[in-house]
């Protein structure tokens, strides 16, 4: 298996190989239209769904290009990060984060990507992203507890349900495709 | 046109798709000229008649941890190979397919896919999450009985306290 | 130079979606991770609170974390979020889009907005603490890679948005 391909002992590779694949990555976003907080707050009022329809067309070619590379031996599963699962903090950490996005009309990505066209909306989420991991980061300590609760490590749905890898790739697939046909029934509904 | 290319992503996804369901696992599947480790311990336990087990790494490495019944390739003689019926090559990973062309003359050599590595994890030592179903529970205990004949043992793994899968420091 | 007066439309998203899906299956092929964002803002804010109050920091759960290993300025997501607005530019300038100004709803001041910028990007901050992550690094990156948690997240952050987003109408109307 030869992928990952750069190590952990080479880090100038890695750093260069961040900034190359985030300039991919704001590229992307941006001609998405994903900087404009205007569009991006289209997907809660059911105007403009292109959020949901670049994260999950995003998501099921990464899932399926990596299902394949890993089947044919080229990509070693095993040592890909894959993030972790903690149940009770990501469960109330996902509703504080919805409120905020609905409120900010940006995520820090795309606050990003706005910034770095101009637009000083995201300038502002930015900073206050930034203030808020400050300070929570300082007042975690009080709750390190709950921080560290409903830990199951590196969980995934296959372990989860004890469905095959493949199985559940496939099942993800079909719930994209049938979310991208609701979107545009949607969509069109609007016009 | 945008809506020929919406279709032709679209049938890309599923096709693709369709095709891991039916594949299953992630995991690369073992080559025609090898064989799993598991698949190899039912054998041994089975007690398959005409079956020799190489190694092919180095005497200190045999005499640290070897396969059972493994003979070490350097003290076999030609006979001893041309007689068995099934050869099983071993490494520590992967067994060189260089070692294989000096036994063109055998009738049925396999590699063990994943070698040592794979004995130690599939086998010997096979792990079961804390986490897992009753049904996972279930289903491991045949490895679980497994890993015990050949004096392994199960491991229950804690999965919020081991570290990390893939690489250490990470985030997102 | 006169700035561009008609920028460009905007790409389709399922293709622009179907490119960031290669750039992210890149990341795991390349560097064995995929994307993420909300980690550079933790790392920078670990780094900058250990360098006024080091033992406050390392009694926190969230700084630790990034005080260790090569440390808080050479967290590959800061780099990663380097490139981020680096090829954000590039796209915005090559398609006209370059533009300083607060996007915001006509009925809405700018001062109103900023604020509610700022404060949306406090609550997501706190969010992404706990839950280890944001769109980019639990939804995105965890969801392809099968994560519980990523799902999780992912299901989650969407059905609050949609339901606080009736609340909230003042501020995109």
């Amino acid at each position: 298996m030869s992928a990952p391909l750069i190590g952990d002992d080479s880090l100038g590779a890695s750093l260069s190989a961040a900034v190359a694949l985030g300039a991919g990555f704001g590229f992307a976003l941006e001609r998405a239209g994903l900087g404009s907080a205007r569009k991006l707050i289209g997907q809660f009022y059911g105007r403009d769904l292109a959020v949901m329809k670049v994260m999950f067309s995003a998501l099921i070619v990464a899932m399926l290009g990596v299902f394949w590379l890993s089947r044919f031996g080229l990509l070693d599963l095993g040592a890909v990060y894959v993030p972790l699962t903690y149940l009770w903090p990501q469960l109330f950490g996902a509703l504080l984060f919805g409120a905020g996005l609905v409120v900010a009309g940006l995520c820090p990505g795309t606050a990003c990507v706005a910034a770095a066209t101009g637009r000083v909306d995201g300038m502002f989420v930015v900073l206050g992203f930034l203030a808020g991991m400050v300070g929570v980061g300082l007042l975690l300590d009080g709750f390190a507890v709950f921080y560290e609760s409903g830990a199951h490590g590196a969980w995934t749905l296959p372990e989860l349900t004890g469905l095959p890898y493949g199985a559940v790739v496939a099942a993800v697939v079909v719930l994209a495709l049938a979310a991208f046909a609701g979107a545009e029934w949607i969509e069109r509904r609007v016009r | 046109m945008k809506s020929h290319a919406h279709v032709v992503l679209a049938l890309l996804a599923l096709v693709t798709g369709t095709f891991a369901a039916i594949a299953g696992t992630a995991a690369p599947p073992p080559a025609a000229d090898e064989v799993s480790a598991t698949e190899l311990a039912q054998w041994i336990r089975d007690r398959q008649p005409g079956l020799l087990v190489v190694d092919v790494r180095s005497a200190e490495a045999f005499d640290r941890d070897r396969l059972p019944g493994a003979r070490l390739l350097a003290d076999i003689d030609a006979n001893a190979l041309r007689s068995a019926d099934t050869v099983i090559v071993y490494a520590d990973a992967r067994a060189d397919a260089a070692v294989l062309r000096g036994m063109s003359n055998v009738p049925r050599v396999l590699r063990l896919h994943g070698g040592m590595a794979a004995w130690n994890e599939e086998v010997l030592f096979p792990v079961l999450r804390a986490d897992a179903s009753a049904r996972q529970q279930r289903d491991f205990a045949t490895r679980a009985l497994l890993s015990r004949y050949f004096g392994g043992s199960p491991q229950l793994l804690d999965p919020g306290a081991s570290p990390t899968r893939g690489r250490s420091r990470r985030g997102c | 130079m006169s700035r561009q007066r008609t920028p460009r439309a905007y790409a389709d998203p399922y293709l622009a979606g179907a490119g960031l899906g290669l750039v992210l299956l890149a990341a795991f092929v390349l560097v064995g991770r995929g994307l993420g964002a909300s980690g550079a803002f933790a790392s920078t804010a670990a780094g900058a609170v250990a360098a006024i109050a080091p033992e406050r920091a390392a009694a926190s759960p969230l700084f630790s974390h990034y005080l260790d290993g090569q440390g808080p300025w050479l967290e590959w997501l800061s780099f990663e979020l380097a490139g981020v607005l680096l090829g954000a530019w590039i796209s915005a300038a090559l398609a006209g889009r370059l533009l300083m100004t607060v996007e915001r709803p006509v009925a809405l001041a700018r001062g109103s907005r900023l604020a509610f910028a700022f404060g949306g990007g406090v609550a997501m901050a706190a969010g992404a603490a706990l839950a280890r992550g944001c769109t980019s690094g639990q939804a995105l990156t965890g969801g392809a890679l099968l994560s519980v948690g990523g799902w999780l997240f992912l299901c989650v952050a969407f059905a609050a948005a949609h339901a606080l987003a009736p609340l909230v109408r003042r501020l995109w109307t």
